[in-house]
């Protein structure tokens, strides 16, 4: 008794036909429909599923000396030895299948992993083409255009899978071996299956298990992320208690200065805690604002824990050990879901490699691959949703933006202050509205991304975080516009597919246009003149000039913290005339409390703005030079300042 | 059989031009005006006949007059280099990366009567203030104010009514500029270099600026050689500064004498081109967009578009 179907009945059409509009359906659902929805519909789908393959549970080789003696003989011909005896077991858990992981890892690692995965489960087996019988139309069907977008879709999130975050998945997978270890999954029957067949059918038992043990990860993560919401919540909240006990000193001192009076209690921790330029800064900038105002300002609220910290330092010392806490919390919360979107990414593979099955015809390996798919279906679901959301909002497997727009409903974000006059804004949108209504700042900031004479703004976010500088890169240029510039860029067609400037900057690979491309990009600019060398970069300099207004709120946070002058405290954005400040939130929270680790990670860059005054007779190396033979050392470590 | 699938193979390639002339045509968008770039000058004209760029003489005035104001202090004039040799070669290099001119300078053996042009600048003030930001940190400010002029050597007129003024600057955007914290002191050594450098950034954009107030003034200029349906060559190419994807406004002029010399009375434009190919002396364009009633005829002249005049530069 199999869990797959008689042999007669593999060849037949209309059985095909049905399982492959079962498969493309559940996994459509699972791309397209709301989450709540999306179990029903996927529950009910699996049950048709399991009512369509009506095999029923598989007889374990183990237990029936008839099929295992005729396993053996089918091993010792055609199974590859280290694939054999799981195999004949029949039902392993994943801790046997860590090796197939390993391999799947190192395979990972490569640059392009994403495409090699997908040659590796997917590869055409031109011998089960023989397998093919009939006029049956299934190609047909399973090319149908909702179909194919969505493999395109899958295709390009899995090209875009961030390496490293992929890396440390499966690392965190691969180092659970108790997690491993509780994972069983029953292979189908060898019989009739090649070397090449039975090697791509572990491996998509290795993703099946790798897939569960991620939505166990995804199933604690969101559990932490409620936490979080409420922790970040708190954290703001001491943080206004703390800018109401600033404002009442301030207010105190103001009092005594008029009367002519000596300090209150107060007003003498004020003086304590602050020094000259901190009342200066308090006087001139914060006076203006009222109680509640001042409570929200992000600068106000990290004087006053300065404050805090003398007048009530137990309430300091526990907002400390929150925020502390707050911030690792969210990092690893960050990296789990990096992962879980990276590997969602690479298991969604798995589904086109089905889909490849039935357009290559080779349905015996289909039909006997259903109980894998199934399982398949069930584990990465959430994962392929996490995968896809991360695609469609534009942000490439950066998971910070959904993150956070979960954390709170955020209604102020930034501050626009023109001269006197400052208006709260709640998104990064309405920021870049009005600076648009200036065309001098308009050309200021065009102008700062990118110079050649000194660091441009997006070498500075480069400096920090060189992966999050791709991913505006990404925001700002369409599919196509990026091909093309892989296309020309590396001169080579194959970098061109679902390239992206996330995942060529996170993970450079090893040729010296692929080192150098970061900084090429980001530490020159090349949109006036270029070689024809870099008229690609030049293009894309351009288009990022011209679709800023993209960027995300987080994208312009980690702008503002990554170029700002003074302190973090204050941290603000000067565009001419025009200062942009963020609001105390989640966003600014973390970016600010993360702002001096992010920028230890640094740009290697081509061109420098003069390092030191060099003769007018002798300019720095001009913008537009051919870059050196050799990538430059990487610059010295910034020192940042809280 | 065989033989009617010959005749239509052969009927087919021999319509194959006419069909893809006729394709090419209806490109062609007509329209009841174009906008006639500024910059068109019949003097420089002349250039076209000798199958040259216009060559343009650099001066840095008053430089090394040791009674004129020094607007540098006198540091910070030697940490940036404002001497005359540094300040020519500065100029004389960003002006040479439009690559539309013939560039010569003090250095050359050429001498400024036997140019075209001939470009004066001034620098006519240098200044850097600080300004207060958060935390008790100052930013710096830093201009330098360059005048202009140029003087076209065939005609012995100045090309600008008054002297140019264009203004380098640093410190108006975060990042592009020296912030001293509390406590840091502008005159000590270390932090009068980096003021040193604001100071040359400041100097090189007012540079780069009257570089591109040349450009848009000396524009380059071409004549439609022939016309073969779309298809339109020109006179000029790269030896005059143009550049794949040039594109041209093709006018007609009425020319007047005026004194000594000929001058455009008015210019008409006729046609819009894009020049995909630019070989040395001669432009390949094609025909993007016509005047009604107006057809263009060789003889005519072009002018570089504004657009193309801002377009990225390939070196």
């Amino acid at each position: 008794m199999r869990a797959f179907p008689a042999p007669a009945a593999i060849g037949s059409p209309r059985f095909v036909l049905r399982a492959s509009v079962l498969a493309s359906a559940v996994w459509l659902g699972a791309l397209a429909a709301p989450a709540q929805a999306q179990t029903s519909t996927l529950g009910n789908l699996l049950n048709k599923a399991g009512e369509l393959v009506k095999g029923q549970q598989p007889a374990q080789p183990a237990n029936n000396p008839a099929l295992l003696q005729q396993l053996q003989g089918q091993v010792r011909t055609q199974i590859p030895p280290d694939l054999a005896p799981l195999f004949i077991k029949g039902t392993v858990n994943g801790e046997e299948l860590i090796g197939t992981l390993r391999a799947l890892q190192r395979t990972m690692r490569e640059r392009r992993a994403a495409l090699q995965m997908a040659v590796l489960v997917g590869a055409a087996d031109a011998g089960a083409q023989a397998v093919v019988s009939g006029n049956f139309n299934a190609v047909q069907f399973i090319q149908e255009q909702a179909v194919q977008a969505a493999f395109t879709l899958v295709r390009q999130v899995a090209a875009n899978a961030a390496n490293q975050a992929l890396d440390q998945q499966m690392m965190a997978i691969i180092d659970d071996p108790k997690a491993l270890a509780a994972e069983r999954i029953t292979l189908p029957s060898p019989v009739g299956l090649n070397a090449q067949q039975a090697k791509r059918i572990i491996t998509m038992a290795a993703l099946v298990v790798g897939a569960r043990v991620s939505t166990k990860m995804l199933e604690r993560a969101q559990k932490d992320l409620e936490g979080l919401r409420k922790d970040y919540k708190e954290l703001i909240d001491q943080r206004e208690k703390a800018a109401n006990l600033l404002f009442a000193a301030i207010a105190e001192r103001a009092k005594a200065q008029q009367a002519g009076a000596a300090d209150g209690e107060k007003a003498a921790t004020l003086h304590a805690t602050m020094t000259a330029d901190d009342l200066r800064f308090i006087d001139q900038d914060l006076s203006k604002l009222s109680v509640r105002d001042f409570a929200k300002d992000m600068a106000a609220q990290n004087l006053a824990l300065n404050y805090l910290k003398k007048a009530q330092p137990e309430a300091f010392a526990s907002y400390r050990t929150q925020a502390d806490d707050v911030v690792l919390r969210t990092k690893s919360y960050l990296r789990t879901m990096t992962g879980i979107a990276a590997f969602g990414a690479i298991t969604a593979n798995f589904m086109q490699s089905v889909g490849d099955m039935t357009k290559d015809k080779r349905f015996e390996e289909f039909v006997r691959s259903m109980p894998l798919v199934l399982d398949f279906m069930r584990a990465a679901t959430p994962l392929m949703k996490v995968t896809v959301e991360t695609a469609t909002t534009g942000v490439a497997l950066g998971t910070e933006g959904s993150f956070f727009s979960k954390l709170t409903s955020r209604k102020r974000n930034f501050v626009y202050a023109l001269g006197e006059k400052s208006i709260d804004e709640s998104s990064a949108q309405d920021v870049f509205k009005d600076l648009g209504k200036s065309s001098e700042s308009t050309e200021l900031f065009k102008g700062a991304l990118f110079r050649s004479d000194s660091p441009g703004l997006l070498q500075r976010v480069g400096e920090c975080d060189r992966a999050e500088a791709g991913r505006m890169l990404d925001a700002t240029t369409s599919k196509d516009e990026r091909e093309a510039f892989a296309n020309h860029y590396f001169d080579n067609p194959e970098m061109a597919p679902n390239f992206s400037f996330y995942s060529a900057m996170e993970s450079p690979g090893p040729t010296e246009r692929e080192q150098l491309l970061a900084g090429r990009l980001l530490a020159g600019d090349y949109r006036d003149r270029a070689s024809f060398d870099m008229e690609p970069v030049s293009k894309v300099q351009k288009t990022v000039s011209a679709k800023y207004t993209d960027w995300s709120d987080q994208q312009l946070m980690r702008l503002i913290f990554a170029n700002k002058e003074t302190p973090a405290k204050y941290a603000t954005l000067y565009v001419g005339e025009a200062r942009i400040k963020p609001m105390p939130t989640a966003d600014s929270l973390f970016a600010y409390e993360t702002s001096a680790e992010a920028c230890k990670k640094l740009l290697v860059s081509v061109v420098h703005g003069p390092a030191a005054v060099a003769p007018a007779s002798k300019p720095a190396v001009k913008a537009n030079e051919k870059a050196p033979a050799k990538p430059p050392a990487k610059p010295p470590v910034k020192k940042e300042s809280k | 059989m065989r033989m009617r699938t010959f005749a239509a193979l052969c009927l087919a390639v021999l319509l194959w031009p006419a069909a893809v002339m006729q394709a090419q045509a209806q490109k062609v968008q007509t329209v009841q005006s174009l906008t006639m770039p500024s910059g068109a000058d019949y003097g420089r004209l002349r250039l076209l006949k000798e199958g040259r760029m216009t060559k343009v003489y650099v001066d840095m005035l008053r430089i090394d007059d040791a009674e004129a104001k020094q607007h540098f202090p006198p540091e910070m004039a030697r940490l940036v280099d404002i001497t005359p040799s540094g300040l020519t070669r500065l100029f004389t290099d960003t002006i040479l990366k439009s690559r539309r001119f013939e560039v010569f300078d003090l250095r050359s053996t050429v001498t400024a009567e036997a140019a075209d042009i001939v470009i004066d600048a001034q620098i006519i003030a240098a200044t850097q203030d600080f300004k207060p930001l958060e935390g008790g940190m100052q930013a710096a400010y830093t201009s330098v104010l360059l005048s202009v002029q140029m003087k076209d050597m065939y005609t012995g007129k100045y090309l600008f009514g008054t002297a140019v003024q264009v203004e380098g600057k640093t410190g108006l955007v975060s990042g592009d500029r020296t912030v001293l914290a509390p406590g840091q002191n502008p005159r000590d050594p270390a932090m009068r270099a980096k003021l040193a450098i604001d100071y040359q950034l400041a100097l090189r954009r007012a540079f780069v600026q009257a570089g591109q107030r040349i450009e848009s003034i000396l524009r380059p200029q071409a004549a439609v050689l022939s016309i073969d349906g779309a298809d339109v060559s020109l006179t000029g190419g790269q030896a005059m500064g143009f550049q794949a994807d040039d594109e041209f406004v093709v006018f007609r002029p009425k020319v007047v004498k005026l004194g000594d010399r000929e001058v455009f009375a008015n210019t008409k434009p006729v046609a819009m081109l894009r020049c995909p190919s630019v070989a040395t002396d001669t432009s390949q364009c094609i025909v993007l967009a016509k005047v009604a009633d107006f057809t263009m005829q060789e003889g005519d002249f072009a002018i570089i578009t504004d657009g193309s005049l801002r377009k990225t530069r390939w070196e």
